[in-house]
């Protein structure tokens, strides 16, 4: 290589790792896009009232801090600022006599108000809407396996009349959105008496369509032979199903899974139309609920929100890869 | 896997029904249960939430549960949907306006049997009530609902901000209002910018209705059949408003005027008397309340909701119902709902009781401010005019104070709307 | 032993034992979905006042539909809202996945990050949001004023954006009726984007990843530039992809609700009705005072004929394979 050729190759080579850069920044533009909204969230969540209104805003929740005693500091609140006597005047936090202190006797600590959580789980029936929710999702869970893994073997491998023409039906279904049928679904539900009642929330979400497509897909790529030997063996369809099929389906079936939870986790406009009382009051509206109440307090609205989506994220920290994949295979944006 | 997922879920399924097989309560013991629909967020609900546990300890046979919706659009939606289902709840916060509609429907209950019956309420008694506040709950003669949660409307001011302006007394009057407003805004480092104001509040039509009145208008003609606040009355209150909001004051989304004031860049707001609550501890400075100041006349509209007995409930569930509505509404009890909340007590003999005595010793103004219920006045009550009253808020209102209309370009179109639907 | 397999092959074919493996997810598909879609067919030529159907009135309220402003304002809301949403979404979402397809360090990590706000509810999503445009004490007006502009009101500014342009131009006079969406309507799309760009990055990167390496190869041999190649080879091969991000997003967005109802207002849909969109409308019209349930089916019924006719298009090009 001679020595224009080198220099040619350095001068690409430059270029090419500073377009990596550029690749990077934008990358890293998105993620900062991304992640503030939570920091934002989990940052307010740990302020005091006071300190929210603050602008600007600080990042790391502070609080202020005179000593009271020897050794002994109290927090307070700044009333105002005289910069040419670099006094400041403070209140105590609880209230009380408003008192001017020299500037540099007014310390600023990271104050985190871990408390807030606490005073938004106090002010609305949150672990009644906890155990709402779960119940639900653990019903919906159990509920749609079974629904999706029978209708899918049925379609998959049995011939009846009308087989492909009702799923085909089933399929159509899933191009109706929700909001199409709330009110008619409302005034069936209220024939069936189950309005505001845990049945509500569960047994309508008890068929997943695109769950028995997806199993329904799999099942006929287990091959015919299988189970012709299977039978021949005197295995039962049943037995086949339980002991053959679902055990080479785990993957679907935890794509299923995740369809359902995430599904009922985050569902909003049917369980507020279906619900009235806390008692079966799920977690969204039990938020919604919450932040339509609190006004201004958005400590409180930022706590709960907080602890509200916390289980999904986590659980998403921890199995991220197949949730990305089943969320992504089903075509649903929840 | 597959499998033992399933096995797992189904287990699951199983034991969570044994746990949760009881998943809604059920009269037994003799317990008589009262399901109360309302709006009752925050501070205010905390101290809802407190009496009515109170109430239930000291009436064992009847159990109130309390079910907040959130806010009143919410709740409207409820009722409306509940009762279309047939399946309302006992006892509910409404407006007038829903009264109305519900008593279309036979769904709201006619309280005069209980009032007269054996566990009603004296002449007496009836006669303590706040004037006005009874009456408006009367429909042909029969009372449907009983006042609840009722506010006027009051000015907050910072003492620390006048004091520091050279004023010592909050407005009396609208000229005064708009003086004293534009004596506190202010530019405070010089940069050329306004920091702090010296007015701020929300869109809203009740502050408009209020200055309606003071200025001598009114909202509707008096059959209740027309618009009438783009009257030349009309159109000098929304002036005043936009001047008083946009030159010496700002106009913030929702309640955030209040965080504002709380934060001692604002010099006064009107609010309501609720706003007290949602308010205390929140401030670093000298607060008072004052009345509203007069323009051409004092006025002031009361706000807030009754509550209303469902016809569809049993008898023993609206007996209770009605038991809870009378104990809340006894001296004692609405004194206390009154210093929890900020609401108006809704008798004559809880504004002299001791504790209230005790409040208007701690909150300087709010005698004052409540006094303001001898004269006060109620917003029109029907359906029409509270499904019309949007186009006032949306229509005349609020592109008045956005500058995207001139008053009385906004007040003649949203007058149009309300038209419109007061004839359909 | 072919006589035996026949035999249980036979039994395979009893519809009764299908039926019985079919009936609980079908119990519920007919219940719960066909029964209701059916009914809302049916109830929009009903007048329903209060749960109570007061009469048959054949196509009155299709009509009266046609004359509701309302109506047509949540429509036209909708429109610009979905006008909004997709092609920002789109373009962001290609524009990271390209990036990611870059063969970059981390991609996982990005990835988990972009795809972090989909499993988040969009009850708190709004409600974070709704605290960053606060218009005094928000994030966002915060970063505006650092980089020295001014605040914006957000959630509560009911102007149209080409009017703000214009007047920030200097313009005072701006023809009515092409104001465009409010700057709060704005507000709910970049809610929107920020919210669902994670998904539609994960079935582009999937897009991209299933283009065969070899066409970039003679790509290169063929000297051409990286826009070439992104043009050339990269666009017309993802077009499937694209077109299914493009139409599942339309979709998605004309049953916009959640946003709508915890970001807007009070009352929601404000400021000045500029965030009504078509399924908050039909929401209020179904279950709130003065509503009525016949009334809100067939705003019900217009918007499924509106998702159908984009999914049948959907289905017809789908079908036909997109190279173009």
């Amino acid at each position: 290589m001679s020595a224009r050729d080198r220099e040619l190759n350095a001068a690409f080579r430059t270029r090419r790792s500073l377009s990596r850069a550029g690749v990077y920044a934008l990358l890293w533009i998105g993620v900062v896009v991304m992640v503030v909204p939570f920091v934002w969230m989990i940052t307010t969540s740990l302020k005091s009232p006071i300190e929210i209104l603050e602008f600007p805003p600080t990042w790391i929740p502070t609080g202020h801090f005179v000593e009271a005693a020897p050794g002994v500091w109290s927090e307070v609140n700044i009333v105002s600022r005289n910069a040419a006597a670099g006094t400041i005047s403070v209140r105590p936090l609880g209230g009380g006599p408003e008192t001017t202190v020299d500037g540099a006797a007014v310390r600023d600590r990271f104050r985190f108000r871990l408390e807030n959580y606490a005073e938004a789980w106090r002010q609305a029936p949150f672990a009644r809407y906890y155990f709402n929710t779960i119940l639900v999702t653990i019903f919906v869970v159990a509920g749609v396996l079974v629904t999706s893994a029978l209708a899918a073997y049925a379609f998959a491998r049995m011939k009846f009349w009308g087989r492909d023409n009702i799923f085909v039906l089933f399929l159509s279904m899933m191009m109706v959105p929700q909001p199409v049928y709330i009110v008619p679904s409302y005034i069936i539900l209220v024939k069936l008496g189950w309005i505001d009642t845990y049945q509500a929330l569960i047994v309508p979400w008890l068929a997943h369509i695109f769950s028995i497509f997806l199993l329904r897909q799999h099942f006929k790529t287990i091959p015919a032979d299988l189970y012709d030997a299977a039978i021949i063996d005197g295995c039962s369809r049943f037995a086949f199903l339980w002991r053959i099929m679902l055990p080479l389906s785990k993957a679907v079936l935890v794509a299923v899974v995740i369809f359902a939870v995430v599904g009922t986790w985050n569902s909003f406009l049917w369980p507020l139309v279906m619900t009235n009382t806390t008692a079966v009051r799920p977690l969204q509206v039990g938020l919604a609920r919450f932040s339509q109440e609190q006004g201004t307090n958005h400590e409180l609205m930022m706590a709960a929100a907080t602890f509200s989506i916390a289980p999904l994220i986590v659980a998403y920290f921890f199995a991220q890869k197949q949730i990305i994949q089943s969320l992504a295979t089903s075509g649903m944006k929840t | 896997m597959g499998r033992k997922l399933l096995l797992v879920a189904v287990v699951g399924v199983a034991a969570v029904f044994a746990v949760a097989g009881c998943s809604k309560q059920e009269d037994g013991d003799g317990v008589v249960e009262v399901q109360f629909w309302h709006a009752m967020g925050g501070p205010l609900g905390d101290t809802l939430d407190g009496l009515v546990a109170e109430f239930n300890e000291t009436h064992p046979d009847i159990n109130i549960e309390s079910v907040s919706m959130g806010r009143y659009q919410a709740l409207s939606q409820k009722i409306m949907a509940a009762v279309a289902a047939g399946e309302p709840p006992v006892l509910a916060q409404a407006y007038e306006a829903w009264t109305g509609e519900l008593i279309e429907n036979g769904s709201a209950e006619p309280l005069d049997p209980y009032i007269e019956g054996p566990n009603g309420l004296s002449p007496g008694e009836l006669a303590d009530f706040v004037p006005g506040l009874l009456e408006n709950n009367t429909w042909d003669g029969t009372i449907y609902s009983f006042p609840f949660n009722k506010s006027v409307r009051a000015i907050y001011w910072n003492k620390n901000l006048f004091e520091a302006a050279g004023l010592d007394r909050a407005p009396t009057d609208w000229d005064e209002y708009g003086s004293m407003a534009r004596t506190l805004t202010r530019d405070l480092d010089g940069d050329g910018e306004t920091d702090q104001w010296g007015t701020a509040g929300q869109i809203s039509a009740w502050m408009f209705e209020n200055l309606l009145i003071q200025n001598g208008g009114e909202i509707l003609t008096p059959d209740g059949a027309r618009a009438a606040f783009d009257s030349a009355e009309g159109i000098e209150a929304l002036e005043f408003m936009v001047r008083l909001l946009t030159d010496y004051g700002k106009v913030t989304s929702g309640y955030e005027y209040q965080n504002d004031f709380q934060a001692g860049k604002v010099g006064m707001i009107e609010g309501s008397t609720v706003s007290l609550s949602y308010m205390e501890g929140k401030y670093t400075f000298d607060m008072a309340v004052a009345p509203l100041p007069h323009g051409k006349e004092r006025g002031c509209f009361v706000a807030g909701t009754n509550v209303v007995i469902f016809s569809e409930a049993p008898k023993a569930k609206k007996d209770a119902a009605w038991t809870f509505i009378k104990w809340f509404t006894s001296p004692e009890v609405t004194a206390r709902w009154a210093i929890g909340t900020g609401y108006a007590p809704v008798r004559m003999s809880a504004l002299e009781s001791e504790s209230m005595q005790a409040r208007f010793e701690e909150i300087e103004g709010l005698r004052e401010v409540l006094a303001q219920l001898e004269f006060a006045s109620y917003e029109p009550r029907s359906a029409a005019w509270y499904a019309g009253r949007k186009y006032l808020e949306e229509g005349g209102v609020e592109s008045a104070l956005r500058k995207q209309k001139d008053p009385s370009t906004a007040l003649a179109e949203a007058a149009v709307a309300v038209n419109a639907e007061l004839g359909g | 032993m072919s006589w035996l397999s026949t035999l249980r092959r036979k039994k395979f074919m009893d519809p009764l034992t299908a039926a019985l493996y079919l009936v609980p997810a079908g119990a519920v598909v007919v219940i719960f979905r066909m029964l209701p879609i059916a009914s809302a067919f049916v109830l929009s030529f009903f007048d329903v006042k209060m749960g109570r159907i007061r009469g048959f009135v054949g196509l009155a309220q299709y009509a009266k539909l046609l004359q509701d402003p309302t109506f047509w304002s949540s429509l036209g809301t909708t429109a610009y809202y979905v006008a909004g949403v997709v092609p920002l979404s789109l373009f962001l979402a290609l524009l990271a996945a390209v990036l990611l397809n870059q063969k970059i360090r981390g991609l996982g990590f990005y990835r988990t990050v972009y795809f972090l706000p989909v499993v988040t509810s969009l009850v708190a999503v709004s409600m974070v949001w709704k605290w960053i445009f606060h218009p005094r004490l928000g994030l966002l007006n915060y970063f505006f004023e650092l980089v020295g502009g001014g605040s914006l009101q957000w959630l509560d500014e009911p102007r149209g954006i080409f009017e703000m342009i214009a007047g920030g131009l200097g313009w005072s006079w701006w023809p009515d009726g092409f104001a465009g969406p409010s700057l709060a309507l704005i507000a709910v799309i970049i809610v929107a984007v920020w919210r669902g760009i994670g998904y539609n990055i994960v079935i582009f990167l999937a897009g991209l990843q299933n283009i065969p390496g070899q066409y970039y190869e003679a790509a290169r041999i063929d000297g051409a530039s990286p826009a070439q190649v992104f043009w050339k080879v990269t666009w017309p091969l993802l077009s499937p992809t694209t077109f299914y991000v493009l139409l599942s997003t339309t979709i998605v967005s004309f049953q916009v609700f959640t946003q709508i109802y915890l970001m807007t207002g009070p009352p929601v849909g404000g400021p000045m009705g500029t965030t009504k969109v078509i399924v908050y409308y039909l929401f209020e019209r179904g279950f709130d005072a003065g509503g009525n349930m016949g009334y809100a089916s067939a705003v019900a019924l217009v918007l499924f004929v509106i998702i159908l006719s984009l999914t049948l298009i959907q289905r017809r090009v789908v079908e036909r394979r997109v190279y173009y």
